[in-house]
């Protein structure tokens, strides 16, 4: 096999992943595993798009606190905001960390292992690893995703820190973030 | 660094990092979550799958309960846990009994295994398998020389393999194929030529040789060299192996062929097949058989590259220099041909001659002439081969009514994919050149015929040789004493040898046909 097929052999399943994959900008070892999150009780961690005065987009990203019928609150590093769900365009709220750069690498190196096949590699590589493992491993990504518009904000609800909405009385200034941030 | 230093530092780099990996994500990273939020008036429908409680109050503090319990008697949820503020601060650990009429609402987590992960897991068992496979039986995942497709009509089909016995550039040699299934239309044949295997091949040409025929006739070519034509061509009117019947096998050379398996104790054992012409055509006639080996002559060639092991070029250069091969050996002498034996006038059995090729992809036809006879009697004959060393297409009886001579024609054209290859054209159409070619490699060769293709019966003449490439696997087996039993006293080694080949000799065509994409066509 040339040199290039070799090449496209390695790299066209990581590719293939890597372009069917979810993506998230939560801060390194934000996300718990799954695991911890029966006995933790923070919030996800959401970005949201919104814009609340025509052509002007606004970001914002952090542990989703609470949501109520109008609107979002999203803890950022300082602050405490609130978004209203009308503004809202697109939201991305990831519950857990799914280990999307582990599987990547699981994917590479199942790919180059099947140098070890012989000439099944010629089915192995881009079928097995380079189609079925990266859509797994891709559809695995999205396991912890939840999407706004394609889901309501009622979808978001019991991945806040308060899923009973915002406590009444909460002195909103003395409201710290996850301490991983 | 060379490739099978490369493979083996791959395969250690992938072993010790996708240990890493698995175990990274193996430690309870590979579930989802199914969360459900429930008000506490809703208690009743609480899901106690759910290893933790998590009792969310009207001031943002939760506790977060283990081994809980609802009393619905007294309106309390108990359980061991914690506190925590709305920082998620612990505040006290201990056994609690909430009042429900405190909680805002409850929180249930259940894992699931992800189905995702659940299919990588199998991917990744199957990938396992395939490599498990490979290091137990190496010699199920190779491939053998340059193969050649041509249309049938419909579409391309593999008709040949060239130099299959030519393993070293020592042993570089013309081979001469029937591409007697090959249906081009009009004047241009177009001939690919794939490198499938893990070797390098060395084609110095590949030339068409285009016999011209009338509409009914057939051409084959006996073991001289000499071509027939044929206007008359009958399959048996009966043929029996060992396992009975048949006829229905050998009648038509659609790949549906007759083969057997080896023996269990001894390699070389022989087995024979009766045929019976009732009407044999008179005068000159041959018997035509379409066969391709079985796998059996390849494990043991690969074998003795095992038993070579790390010495590989030192065995070829001496066993080149004195002018003996692998192929050449008492080995070889041993597992044989198809001998064709008809019976003299004593009634004794006599060898007349011997067909096939060594190569297990492409089904040759070989052409036997028989010996005149003053008779029209029926015609009986025996087939004898090693048991298990060979799979039988068709067999035919041809009256011969002509020598001919075919047309040499090299191509007008080489490509490599959709590009004209100016210097792939060179090199087989010059004969100080050679091309050479790699695995995954395919070159289209097209040729320009002086009238139809309906004209001409077609061969193909190849020339060159391949060397194997040496597997990691074999490296383990080497064996100096053994190879040169192999080679030159196998009888010995062929007994020693049934036993690992019987293992694997079921599944090894399967796993060889699975291991390319290219498949026995019909």
């Amino acid at each position: 096999m040339s040199v290039r097929i070799n090449k496209l052999v390695a790299v066209l399943p990581v590719l293939i992943f890597v372009a069917g994959c979810a993506t998230t900008h939560a801060p390194n070892v934000w996300l718990s595993n799954p695991d911890q999150l029966q006995n933790e009780a923070f919030g996800g961690w959401i970005q949201v798009q919104y814009s609340n005065v025509p052509s002007v987009k606004k970001k914002e990203s952090g542990e989703l606190i609470a949501v109520s019928y109008d609107s979002l609150y999203v803890l950022d590093r300082f602050n405490l905001v609130a978004v209203a769900s009308a503004d809202v365009t697109k939201a991305r709220l990831v519950t857990y960390d799914a280990h999307t750069g582990e599987l990547s690498g699981w994917v590479l190196l199942g790919t180059l292992s099947t140098l070890s096949h012989g000439w099944y590699l010629v089915l192995t590589a881009p079928l097995l690893w380079g189609l079925a493992g990266s859509i797994a491993a891709s559809s695995r990504s999205h396991d912890p995703i939840i999407d706004y518009p394609r889901h309501s904000f009622d979808a978001f609800r019991p991945y806040a820190r308060f899923p009973q909405g915002l406590p009444r009385h909460l002195n909103r200034k003395a409201l710290m973030p996850k301490e991983a941030y | 660094m060379r490739p099978l230093q490369f493979f083996s530092a791959v395969s250690r780099v992938v072993f010790v990092v996708g240990f890493i990996i698995l175990t990274s994500i193996s430690c309870g990273n590979t579930h989802t979550v199914s969360r459900k939020v429930t008000p506490a008036y809703t208690y009743g429908t609480l899901d106690h799958a759910s290893p933790y409680l998590k009792v969310h109050m009207e001031n943002g503090s939760v506790y977060i309960l283990k081994s809980w319990s609802v009393d619905k008697a007294n309106h309390l949820v108990d359980g061991t846990g914690v506190l925590y503020d709305f920082n998620r601060n612990p505040i006290k650990k201990g056994t609690f009994s909430v009042g429900l009429d405190s909680v805002a609402v409850f929180e249930t987590n259940v894992l699931h295994q992800s189905g995702s992960i659940a299919a990588l897991a199998v991917i990744t068992g199957i990938s396992v398998s395939i490599t498990a496979a490979c290091a137990a039986n190496p010699k199920a995942c190779f491939g053998s020389c340059p193969t050649f497709y041509v249309t049938n009509g419909r579409h391309k089909i593999l008709q040949a393999e060239g130099f299959s016995s030519s393993i070293a550039p020592s042993l570089e040699a013309t081979d001469v194929d029937a591409l007697y299934r090959a249906h081009p239309k009009g004047r241009k044949v177009q001939v690919e030529m794939r490198n499938e295997a893990l070797e390098t091949h060395v084609v110095r040409y590949v030339n068409l040789l285009a016999v011209p025929k009338s509409k009914n006739e057939r051409v084959f070519k006996d073991a001289k060299g000499s071509y027939w034509l044929s206007n008359k061509v009958d399959i048996p009117d009966s043929c029996t192996g060992p396992e009975g019947n048949i006829l229905k096998k050998v009648s038509s050379f659609d790949g549906d062929q007759r083969f057997s398996l080896a023996d269990p104790d001894y390699l070389g054992t022989k087995e024979t097949l009766d045929l019976w012409f009732d009407h044999p055509p008179a005068g000159k006639k041959g018997l035509v058989i379409a066969s391709r080996q079985t796998l059996l002559s390849t494990y043991i060639l690969y074998q003795a590259l095992a038993y070579m092991g790390n010495d590989i070029g030192k065995w070829f250069m001496k066993l080149s220099t004195q002018g003996d091969s692998p192929e050449k050996s008492d080995l070889s002498g041993m597992l044989g041909k198809i001998d064709v034996l008809v019976q003299d006038s004593t009634g004794q059995w006599k060898r007349v001659g011997t067909a096939g090729e060594h190569g297990p992809l492409a089904s040759d036809v070989y052409l036997v002439t028989l010996p005149a006879r003053k008779v029209s009697d029926p015609l009986h004959l025996k087939l004898r081969m090693t048991k298990g060393d060979w799979r039988i297409d068709y067999l035919a009886l041809a009256g011969l009514h002509a020598k001919t001579n075919p047309i040499t024609i090299s191509p007008s054209s080489v490509f490599k994919g959709d590009q004209k290859n100016k210097q792939a054209f060179k090199d087989l159409t010059d004969s100080a050149q050679t091309l050479i070619t790699y695995p995954g490699d395919s070159y289209t060769l097209n040729y320009r015929l002086p009238k139809s293709a309906d004209h001409y019966e077609f061969f193909l003449q190849s020339h060159g040789y391949y060397l194997e490439w040496m597997r990691k696997e074999w490296q383990h087996e080497e064996n100096h004493q053994k190879l040169v039993q192999l080679l030159f006293s196998p009888e010995t080694m062929l007994m020693d040898l049934a036993p690992a080949y019987k293992k694997v000799e079921p599944r090894m065509e399967n796993a060889f046909w699975r291991s390319r994409y290219v498949r026995p066509n019909q």
